[in-house]
């Protein structure tokens, strides 16, 4: 384990659960929601949504944290996990709403950032459909590397994969990207 | 899927990364956001602790109904002491069956080895107690009686 891994889970287990917690929440915050808004695909009430869970999830065991990994790398690895979670229930929530709506599909991207960031909507709502066109692999490993600036033997660490593989998911996301926006003038002029 | 032209591949993976990243965005929370994601936090955090008191009670309620069905059945003369003791029989006389056959078995492949290596004359008492209890704990299965 790295030095600055072990000095991290070190302070940590020395805090009770709540102060740990405290600090956990205090650290981690921004990048969960960041992390999960990239994975749920650009909704922002369903990212919060997934990064609250995250952290119940976290303190319930944190107790039993031994400090075998970075603890920030162990609080990611629920996010993401969380996050999966919530696009399989979203799923299920949509072909349940099809159904029932009698085939007709809810625009989801359009729902889902409606008014509610800063920017161009109409190219957040491009990249989301590009975003969502890649495999639940790609699209992790492309939001840690990519878009979080984790190293490919970090993301490793989270998602419990090789960093071999990971590097051909990585080649893969991004060359399905180029091509899913090759007419997207901000992205590639 | 489309092909990607010459001018799209001349931007590297690191710059595409980063427009994307800029186009895409990421939520920033504003103090009071803050303020209300970390209130909504720990009230999760509330009820996953209550939560976490259910399995406990579940149990205490299946035992604390087991122990009113037996008690309500003892109540009534005859009725639990059939059932428990038919079912304590059964499994003692299939047990006492197994234990005499495995006894049986042990000692006539002990004695039996020891007959073939020519020292059947020097059987020790160990031995020879086995084999009595095996013949005694024939008979009594046969009389119906129950081993200790």
């Amino acid at each position: 384990m790295h030095s600055t891994a072990l000095a991290e889970s070190a302070s940590v287990l020395t805090l009770s659960r709540e102060d740990a917690f405290v600090e956990l929440l205090r650290t981690e915050r921004e990048r969960a929601i960041r992390v999960a808004y990239h994975l749920v695909g650009g909704d922002r009430a369903a990212a919060e949504d997934v990064a609250q869970e995250a952290f119940a999830k976290a303190f319930k065991s944190l107790a039993s944290f031994r400090g075998h990994a970075k603890l920030s790398t162990w609080f990611l690895s629920i996010v993401i996990h969380e996050a999966q979670s919530q696009r399989r229930r979203q799923g299920v929530r949509e072909r349940w709403a099809r159904w029932v709506a009698g085939g007709v599909s809810p625009n989801r991207a359009e729902a889902s950032s409606a008014g509610v960031e800063p920017g161009d909507p109409a190219l957040r709502r491009r990249l989301a459909a590009a975003l969502a066109t890649l495999s639940a692999g790609q699209r992790q490993v492309f939001s840690l590397v990519h878009l979080e600036g984790l190293t490919v033997e970090e993301a490793s660490a989270v998602l419990g994969r090789s960093p071999g593989t990971l590097k051909s998911h990585l080649h893969r996301a991004l060359v399905r990207l180029r091509a899913e926006l090759y007419d997207v003038r901000e992205v590639l002029p | 899927m489309k092909s990607i032209s010459q001018e799209q591949a001349m931007v590297t993976d690191a710059e595409f990364a980063r427009r994307f990243r800029e186009g895409w965005g990421a939520p920033s929370l504003t103090v009071q956001e803050r303020v209300a994601f970390d209130r909504d936090v720990w009230r999760r955090v509330e009820l996953v602790q209550r939560q976490r008191w259910v399995p406990a009670l579940v149990g205490v309620a299946v035992v604390a109904l087991m122990v009113v069905m037996v008690w309500v059945g003892r109540l009534r003369p005859g009725r639990s002491a059939d059932w428990l003791s038919s079912l304590y029989e059964a499994e003692v006389a299939a047990e006492t069956e197994v234990a005499v056959a495995e006894t049986a078995d042990l000692a006539g492949w002990r004695m039996g080895n020891l007959a073939a290596d020519d020292v059947a004359g020097d059987v020790s008492s160990e031995y020879g107690l086995l084999a009595q209890w095996v013949i005694v704990a024939r008979n009594e299965q046969n009389e119906g009686e129950w081993l200790p």
